[in-house]
Order: structure tokens, then sequence, then C-alpha cells
């Protein structure tokens, strides 16, 4: 605000010729009335006006909290309760059963049985088979999609095997895709659990 | 050798200009679309004289000229009736709870309920859904062998008698959205530094299915509950093991109060996650709240 003022008084001081005082710091002399009552204004706006008026930093308001009831009792001991419910931060591993397959029907890999192909089919975190089954809407209507995930080695030796073994207990002709990117085989139709049941054989 | 014609026409072809954008043309055997005319001349737009197609009265979809209409005289069933204030409880068979406990994701050794189901991450739940807990179905009734204290909040006959013949309990308990939604995900819940809500008694279309000993209700009477144990156990054919000789007959009888959502832990207490502790406040009005129904 001050430059304003300042470059207001030099071009009404050097449009009458008093150069001297164009120059000079700038007054309240100089200053028209009308200015003069805007300055005020604004100052008066900022500065005096007792809404606009803050506190002094570093005191902060101090509240009155009497009446509110802030006594309460501390247990260090149950807060064993807390810990079963919460949940666990990883999958926890598999406990050794006395038998498989176990009451639902699990049972763990086969290391001696999967180390004989030249492929491998890992289980996923959950200890479950990467067998997927969906509905997907094709050109010609909607139909089962059967996605094996997590294939390593050879996968088009698995993808042969595979349709064979599915030709022999179906009788219907098996479409397959095998995605070598991404490590993964698509075959058409509803064969999830028939795929599982071949990678369980080949002690996937 | 090409014949005489496609000689000529390629000669043709060599002497014209280039085909570019300047020169380039239909062909005299092209159909061209009659363009409307949008002039300010043209009164009626192409809607015709008066009536419901110039001014865009159309009868209501299904009306039939004032004789009783089809989707009035047919009924209907009404399978979405009150579908948004409906209770939904989402399934989980036996089947998948036995697998959930045969690769240790639920521990047998304490009461499971719906938060131990939750915290499997293998349950799909949603309160905004009007979610109300967990349903328990009938698949894998003749593999499930687990010997728990289940408490779910619906299920059925043949599930209830499953889960005895193995030799465990099993209670229907309700909870209010409010309880879910500390039940789905008790850590966020204690993060928020809320207080462990107080369970509301089930609403009154929920309160006979709750009270009925037959599902095994929290608020049916303990005694009459022996005694449709015994019923289901002659109904089903099969041998109740007795629990008062059972070495975790503790265990096996272990029941939250009505108001109370967590085992161990009591409506109005606050956990605090950093200093692991619990706070339990005095005040005489915060208790009559959380220790009251009402």
């Amino acid at each position: 605000m001050a430059a304003f003022v300042s470059a207001a008084v030099f071009r009404a001081c050097s449009r009458c010729g008093n150069l001297a005082t164009a120059f000079a710091a700038p007054s309240v002399k100089h200053v028209s009335r009308k200015v003069q009552a805007g300055i005020y204004a604004r100052l008066l706006s900022t500065s005096q006006n007792p809404l606009l008026q803050r506190e002094p930093a570093g005191e902060a308001p101090v509240e009155n909290n009497a009446e509110y009831p802030t006594d309460y009792e501390v247990s260090y001991s149950e807060f064993k309760y807390v810990e079963q419910v919460l949940p666990r931060p990883t999958v926890p591993e598999v406990p050794k059963h006395e038998s498989y397959p176990t009451p639902s029907g699990w049972f763990p890999p086969n290391d001696e049985l999967r180390s004989q192909k030249p492929y491998l089919v890992r289980r996923t975190k959950n200890h479950m088979l990467p067998v997927y089954s969906s509905l997907k809407r094709f050109y010609y209507g909607m139909n089962h999609l059967v996605s094996v995930k997590q294939i390593e080695g050879d996968i088009w030796v698995l993808e042969s095997e595979l349709r064979d073994f599915l030709k022999k207990k179906t009788g219907l002709s098996i479409r397959t895709q095998v995605h070598e990117v991404y490590k993964s085989i698509y075959i058409r139709g509803e064969h999830a659990a028939l795929v599982a049941e071949f990678l369980l054989g080949c002690g996937m | 050798m090409a014949s005489k014609v496609t000689e000529r026409a390629l000669n043709l072809v060599k002497s014209m200009p280039r085909v570019g954008l300047g020169n380039i043309k239909d062909l005299p055997t092209a159909t061209y679309k009659k363009q409307v005319n949008r002039g300010r001349r043209q009164k009626k737009k192409g809607r015709g004289d008066k009536g419901q197609g110039s001014r865009n009265t159309w009868d209501p979809l299904g009306y039939e000229g004032g004789q009783r209409p089809l989707i009035d005289s047919v009924p209907s069933e009404k399978y979405y009736g009150q579908y948004a204030i409906r209770r939904q409880y989402p399934p989980i068979s036996l089947l998948e709870l036995q697998r959930m406990i045969d690769l240790d994701r639920v521990d047998v050794t304490k009461p499971v309920d719906i938060v131990s189901i939750c915290n499997t991450g293998l349950f799909k739940f949603e309160v905004a859904k009007n979610h109300f807990g967990v349903n328990i179905t009938e698949e894998g009734c003749d593999v499930f062998a687990a010997k728990i204290n289940l408490e779910i909040q619906w299920t059925s006959e043949l599930v209830i008698a499953a889960v005895e013949k193995s030799g465990g309990t099993i209670t229907t308990r309700y909870y209010d959205p409010q309880c879910l939604a500390a039940l789905f995900n008790p850590l966020a819940h204690f993060k928020k530094g809320l207080p462990i809500p107080k369970c509301k008694l089930p609403p009154q279309d929920a309160l006979a299915y709750y009270s009925d000993p037959e599902f095994r209700g929290y608020l049916a009477d303990p005694e009459k509950i022996l005694l449709a144990r015994e019923k289901l156990a002659q109904k089903y054919g099969y041998k109740l093991p007795d629990l008062g000789a059972d070495p975790v007959k503790d265990l096996l009888l272990m029941r939250k109060d009505p108001l109370q959502i967590f085992y161990g832990l009591e409506p109005g207490w606050i956990v605090n996650l950093k200093d692991r502790c619990i706070l339990k406040p005095k005040d005489e009005d915060y208790l009559r709240y959380y220790y009251n129904v009402h």
C-alpha cells in the first residue's frame, strides 16, 4: 500500500513541477484529502478494528473441563482379550495332521511325485491350488472358463497332458489357450473339478 | 496377357490425373439419403397433424385402452419385496468352515464367532449392504468333525445336528449393525478410539428366532436348550456326547452376555492400542447407559 501511495504522490508532484518534493519521502501533507480518507479507512479496517484484533500468540485459551467426568480405571491384564480379537498379520503355516486328506479333503503337495514332471504348479498363499473358474462372455454367449495360474517349467507339456486327461474323462473336444508370458492356461467349459483332480494326481 | 479392354482401361488411367480429395466423386449408382428440410418454412417437423404423436402424450406403458391390463390381471410374486430393509445373512458352508479349521485359519481352542470368521479374510461381509451376520449352510455336514463352540447369526436344523454330533455347541446370536461394524473389523474400531458398543435386542420379527431353543437362540431358556439337544439327537439318531464330563467343558459352555460383543471385554470400555491397556470409565451415567438394555 505504501508503494501505491508513493507512486500517486510522485505522479501528482511531477505534474505540478515540484520535483524536489516528488523525490522526497511522501508525507500526508502532499496527499489530497480524498486519498487521505481512503488510506485512513484502510488502516482502520486492518489495525484498529476491534473485531479483527487477535490475542497475542503463545497464550492458548484454557477450557474449563471441570464439568466433564474424567475418572477412569486402567487395566493392563485384560488386554489379552483384545489380542484374541485382532487379526493375524500373515497367513499361518499349515499344522501337521495325523493323516491325509484332512476332514475337509485337503492334502499337502507331494514333492516326490511332482519332481518327476517337467512343469510345476505352486500352491497359493492360502495353500490351495491356483485353479479358478469363472463365467465369461464369448461371441457365442456365456461359457465357463477355467484358468490355471502360477505355472513354472514346460507349460506346453502340461497343456497337452491336461487336454488328454479331460478328453478321456469327458469325451468332449477340449479347447485350451496357453499364455506363456502370464504363465497360465485357460480351458473352456466347466472342468475346474477335473483340472484340480489332475493336478492333485500329479502331486501339485 | 491382359485383354484389350483391360489394356485400354489401364492406358486411360495412366493418362488421367491422380485421384485426390479434390477430384474424387461418388459412383453414379450411389444412393443419397433424403435430407430433412430444417428451414423456417416447415411447420410440423415430421410429426404429422395434431394428436398424441405431435404432442408427446402417449399412453403409459402397459395401458390397454381402458380394459384391465395384463400387469394388473396376472398375480405377481414379490421376490424382491422390501429388499432394501430385509436382513441379509451371507452364507458360508460347514465344509468351508472345516477347511478353515484344518488350515489353522480359525482357532478352535477359543470360541468361534463372527470375529474369528471375518479375521480370516476369506469371508465377504458388508454392513452397508444390510448384512446382519453369517449364515452357516449345510454343505459338508457329513464331513464336519471339529469340536467347537460356535456362535453364528442364522442356521438350519441339520447344521445344528452336525455341530452337536461332533461334540460341540452352537448358539444363534443377533447383533445390531453398529456392533457388526465393530465385529467385522475390531482393529479399525479400536483405532478410532470409540468405546466398545453395547448390543441391542433383536427387532420384533427376529425375536422369535433368537429366543427359540430349537435354533439355540441366545435369549432362550438354557434348560429348554438341553432338552432340545437330546430331542435333536434322537431325531437324527446319534449319541450326544456328555457335556458335564468333557475336559473342555469351560470352553464349550462359554457364552457372551446379551449386551456384550467381545469375549472378556465389556461394553463401554475403551481400548488403548498404543499403551496396550484398557480404560474403564467410572461415571455413573455412563455405566447406566452401557449396562442397561434401554
